[in-house]
């Protein structure tokens, strides 16, 4: 499903160059939930980018489903992020001039325009399985931190992607909602077979990942 | 029985639809402009910043589509009041008796011609603006058996034409043709009466203002056309011994062209056409009309640099745009956003923003007008000075293309800053790095 083979990533910075990732390599099969954990500054959402494609490495090589994903050009990256990725970030990364059944049918319409209607169906059946289905006309600031966390996955899973990835997806929750969090992903990894990649600090939440990687310095630790 | 909207859709029996469902059907129709709404809860989540860039094109665009409208319209009233003046200078040949009158409008009865080729070598001089040949014949009758009376006959070319439709104090609402005439301002004819010249049966398309001139005031004007169709009924029933041949001329009107003067074109007539006299008008009239065609198209040129001016505005605005949502743009293009995409967003974002300035600053412009009308306009008007209005079809014009032009400036302002952003690295437009 997923292999990186000798991955790095270095950074031109005043202070002269930063290798924040060094040859990391690594095969995920298809399904599994894999945990990368690792202190701040570690390199582990730099490592995050690089396999979601959202950030070029400096070396080595990514692919995903087979797709060396860096030789694309950007546009059909872009469609390939869509249709097999969903990505959970660390942060509330909802737009928040849209509606919630905006945001989690946004990526179909940027990739399938011409499917609206399926689009909203899609997000509809989403919200609901996510127990948010009261909230479909609200904004995001109308709706608490959890449940944006919650339609961030439904968005996530709006192209029924094949990788999920989630970088820190709990890092500013309370403990309950944290959870709950894991709960619904680890759900999504065990009942629809999506592959989990799941970056966190957070070693009692990794516990439940089928694989724990830890990163060091920017390469894994054995 | 419940009544169902159209865009309803029932649901099976004993199955409700969730309020996700609802939505979700409602959604399908409002989808294909998800987009543009987009924009604009984007430009309705920055209600300052959206009014200040409103404001500013507003301005802008009231100014340019006001300033478009009375330009224009003071462009007519000078284009009429100036051709009412007459031409610059009047080319005739050698011998001509001429009769000097404040304003040139036509050539006199002449038995002497020029050759029509000499309108494509006066129109290659320097100093050359717009030319109006004539062809004049001073008849003993009309050849109706009616009083003999002489009548001046003048042919023209109504396209090249510069000092008789000017004058025009009214017509019939179509175009001139052949066998239509215009009648000098002291005849009696009735508009689209029909008169007799030579036997043949013309109508009368129009009446011209009195002008103080005794050939523009008494003549009978027509086309070349319908003039040669006349040339040997006219020259049986003339003493002149012209020749009034199709490719005879009995004078040339002269334009001249904008930063030129009445002597240099003089010195060029009569240096490169022998046999040939000039006679200049008051050069004073010549000057006004070129320093206040000068004067426009320095308020042209004005109207030029606002609109860059703001093109510029715009660019730098939505740079700053641009850098404070960058997280944002970079999670659309982490979601599956294509660059192009990005760039599409924010362009329809910006266009909408200035169009709807552009708008705006045309509904302030007409209400300008609408103030000017009643206050210079009108005391022009008093004076006895015509302002010519553009029609309202023509300033509707001018106001669309005001709009248009406001949201491609827009667009394009945004086009570069968008472009730079969808250019870089999702990943680093998430973490906001400078």
């Amino acid at each position: 499903m997923l292999t990186c083979e000798g991955v790095g990533k270095s950074y031109s910075t005043e202070r002269g160059l930063v290798h924040a990732v060094v040859g990391v390599d690594l095969r995920v099969p298809a399904g599994q939930f894999v945990a990368i954990v690792g202190r701040s500054g570690s390199g582990k959402s730099s490592l995050m980018a690089m396999i979601g494609g959202l950030s070029r490495p400096t070396r080595g090589v990514v692919r995903v489903s087979g797709a060396e994903i860096w030789k694309m050009p950007d546009s059909r990256l872009a469609e390939f992020r869509s249709r097999e990725m969903g990505f959970v970030f660390q942060f509330p990364s909802l737009l928040p001039t849209l509606r919630i059944i905006d945001n989690v049918a946004l990526p179909a319409l940027l990739n399938s325009r011409k499917e609206e209607a399926a689009a909203y169906e899609k997000a509809a059946e989403l919200l609901t399985e996510l127990e948010l289905a009261d909230y479909v006309d609200a904004y995001p600031h109308e709706i608490s931190a959890g449940e944006q966390r919650r339609v961030a996955i439904a968005r996530a899973l709006i192209n029924s992607p094949s990788l999920l990835i989630a970088d820190e997806p709990t890092s500013d929750l309370d403990e309950q909602t944290e959870i709950e969090i894991i709960d619904r992903l680890y759900r999504l990894n065990r009942d629809r077979g999506v592959t989990l990649i799941m970056v966190t600090h957070n070693l009692a939440l990794a516990q439940r990942a089928d694989r724990i990687l830890h990163i060091a310095n920017g390469g894994l630790v054995a | 029985m419940s009544a169902r909207s159209p865009g309803e859709q029932e649901c099976p029996q004993g199955m409700e639809a969730s309020p996700a469902e609802q939505s979700a059907m409602r959604d399908k129709t409002g989808a294909r402009f998800f987009f543009a709404r987009m924009a604009i809860q984007n430009l309705g989540r920055r209600k300052a910043r959206t009014f200040l860039l409103l404001s500013a094109v507003a301005i802008c665009s009231g100014a340019v589509f006001t300033g478009a409208v009375l330009m224009q319209s003071i462009k007519n009233s000078m284009d009429i009041g100036f051709a009412r003046l007459g031409a610059d200078m009047l080319i005739v040949p050698e011998g001509t008796l001429t009769n000097i009158t404040a304003a040139l409008l036509t050539a006199e009865p002449t038995d002497f011609t020029l050759e029509d080729g000499v309108l494509d070598r006066l129109a290659k001089l320097k100093g050359v603006g717009r030319l109006g040949p004539q062809r004049i014949v001073r008849t003993e009758s009309l050849g109706s058996g009616e009083q003999r009376h002489p009548t001046d006959l003048i042919g023209f070319d109504p396209e090249r034409d510069i000092t008789i439709q000017p004058w025009l104090a009214e017509r019939l609402g179509r175009a001139f043709g052949k066998g239509d005439l215009i009648i000098g301002g002291r005849r009696e004819e009735p508009l689209g009466s029909e008169m007799m010249l030579f036997g043949v049966r013309h109508t009368v398309y129009g009446k011209l203002e009195k002008t103080a001139v005794g050939t523009h005031e008494r003549g009978v004007f027509m086309s070349f056309e319908t003039f040669d169709a006349l040339r040997e009924s006219i020259q049986r029933s003339s003493a002149s011994k012209a020749d009034l041949g199709p490719n005879r001329l009995s004078g040339v009107l002269i334009e001249l062209a904008p930063g030129a003067t009445a002597k240099q074109v003089q010195f060029a007539v009569l240096a490169n056409f022998p046999g040939v006299k000039t006679i200049a008008s008051e050069s004073t009239l010549t000057s006004i009309r070129q320093g206040l065609s000068a004067l426009l198209e320095g308020v042209l040129a004005l109207l030029v640099i606002m609109f860059v001016s703001t093109a510029s505005m715009v660019c730098v605005l939505f740079s700053a745009i641009i850098t404070e949502r960058r997280r944002e743009l970079g999670l659309l293009m982490a979601i599956g956003a294509r660059p192009w995409q990005v760039v599409g967003i924010l362009a329809t974002e910006a266009a909408i923003a200035t169009a709807s300035g552009g708008l705006l600053g045309c509904m302030l412009g007409v209400a300008l007008l609408r103030s000017y009308q009643h206050s210079l306009v009108y005391h022009l008007a008093n004076m006895g000075v015509p302002f010519a209005w553009l029609s309202w079809r023509e300033i509707l014009l001018i106001a669309l293309a005001c709009v248009i032009l406001a949201s491609l400036i827009g667009a394009s302002g945004a086009l570069i800053p968008a472009w730079r952003t969808s250019r870089r690295e999702p990943y680093d437009l998430i973490r906001a790095e400078g």
